[in-house]
């Protein structure tokens, strides 16, 4: 008890915060005082319900310490506002990277190239089509031979070997015909890797292949794949060029 | 006296916010350079995963389109062979593709580079060959799909076939 002013250490210290308290809320008030009162009353009016809160109101009649405890109660109510807003702010923060982390992820995958078309499986051929068409092209096709097939070699449906001799260039060629492209696989599989096959060139072209022997002239090589691209691939799939339309030779 | 209070009270309010910003910003920096940078390993393992499960996709937009015709695992005993047999056709430069499996990503037998080659007489022709055995014809070493991916984020995947003489 501090004889001088005639209360307690406790009193005192619970005054001087009450009154510095009230000194931070009259100028907020000023600034903003239909929210400020509004905001203080309901506070007090939750606090209020507290128990504990409850018991330390101080009667109605004394006007100076109800106006300390409404500021006290405003004080506390405010700070526990600002925990209940601090979430808010860290949602509405973590909405906002969200956001800006699927707008640009949108944007990258937007960049990517998407599917605009659908495929067609392509349609299997078979090897009297394309020596005619070979023949229509004007390829100068020799010693053209239709061999039994499946055979030794090959599981082949069908087999046709012919030669192109053709301004001082020659080659051999093995035109094998299959069910489907799947099938065509393994046999193309065991002639990358026995011999003599595995010296030989092999192109594989929807459900054919196509075998020329090492000393076939390159250019010869290129164009029966590329008319056989464009007898078997390109009207099916617009992303392949061929540079011998049909009719051109 | 108060106002020191009150600044430092509001001060470590404020520092509060600009942390969970700050935190924000660079979880979501971190997030979008991952997702560049491993953009193409983790569509790969989606296209493995795809794949896998009996899924077949090609990239089919002009400029980067990429079709797998055929994709098998063939083992030839009378060879002692086994290996993948993959062709397709695209309009991408083949050699920025690359063929992975769910065993192995541009590799073969033991390891060695097996990259996605170009048929030297049709450009639009690719093939991914990969040996896995040399020794035997066994199909279980066969992946279960393959992959073929360009770099600039086309794809192609299938599930294999297995094939045997």
């Amino acid at each position: 008890m501090n004889p001088t002013y005639g209360r307690s250490l406790k009193e005192e210290i619970k005054r001087r915060t009450a009154h510095r308290i009230r000194k931070d809320w009259d100028l907020r008030h000023a600034i903003d005082p239909f929210d400020r009162l509004e905001s203080v009353h309901a506070s007090a009016k939750r606090l209020s319900t507290i128990p504990c809160m409850a018991a330390t109101a101080r009667p109605i009649h004394q006007s100076r310490e109800q106006r300390d405890a409404e500021v006290l109660t405003s004080h506390l109510s405010q700070r526990s506002l600002d925990w209940m807003m601090r979430p808010r702010r860290i949602i509405l923060l973590a909405a906002t990277a969200i956001t800006a982390i699927c707008v640009v992820i949108s944007l990258i995958v937007r960049s990517q190239p998407l599917p605009q078309q659908k495929l067609v499986p392509l349609p299997t051929s078979d090897t009297n089509t394309v020596m005619s068409y070979l023949r229509s092209v004007g390829v100068p096709m020799t010693d053209v031979q239709m061999v039994a097939a499946p055979n030794a070699n090959w599981k082949a449906r069908s087999e046709v070997q012919f030669g192109i001799d053709s301004d001082g260039t020659a080659g051999f060629f093995v035109l094998l015909n299959y069910a489907s492209p799947d099938q065509a696989a393994l046999d193309a599989f065991k002639a990358a890797y026995r011999s003599p096959f595995q010296d030989w060139h092999l192109t594989q072209i929807a459900n054919f292949l196509l075998l020329s022997t090492p000393d076939t002239a390159q250019a010869l090589k290129t164009m029966i794949a590329s008319h056989l691209t464009h007898l078997l691939l390109a009207p099916y799939r617009a992303f392949i060029p061929t540079a011998t339309p049909a009719g051109k030779q | 006296m108060d106002m020191t209070g009150k600044g430092l009270r509001y001060r470590s309010r404020g520092q509060g916010q600009v942390e969970y910003a700050l935190v924000l910003a660079v979880v979501s920096l971190v997030v979008i350079v991952a997702v560049t940078l491993v953009g193409l390993g983790a569509q790969r393992v989606y296209g493995v995963i795809a794949g896998s499960l009996g899924a077949k996709h090609d990239t089919l937009t002009q400029g980067h389109t990429i079709e797998i015709v055929s994709a098998q695992c063939i083992a030839v005993p009378s060879q002692n062979l086994t290996g993948l047999w993959v062709v397709g056709n695209t309009d991408e430069l083949v050699a920025n593709l690359t063929g992975s499996t769910n065993l192995a990503v541009g590799t073969g037998i033991g390891g060695a580079p097996s990259p996605v080659n170009p048929d030297p007489d049709n450009p639009n022709v690719f093939k991914f060959q990969p040996l896995l055995s040399q020794q035997k014809a066994d199909l279980t070493l066969c992946p279960i799909a393959v992959v073929i991916q360009a770099t600039d984020g086309a794809i192609a995947t299938a599930p294999i076939t297995r094939v045997t003489e």
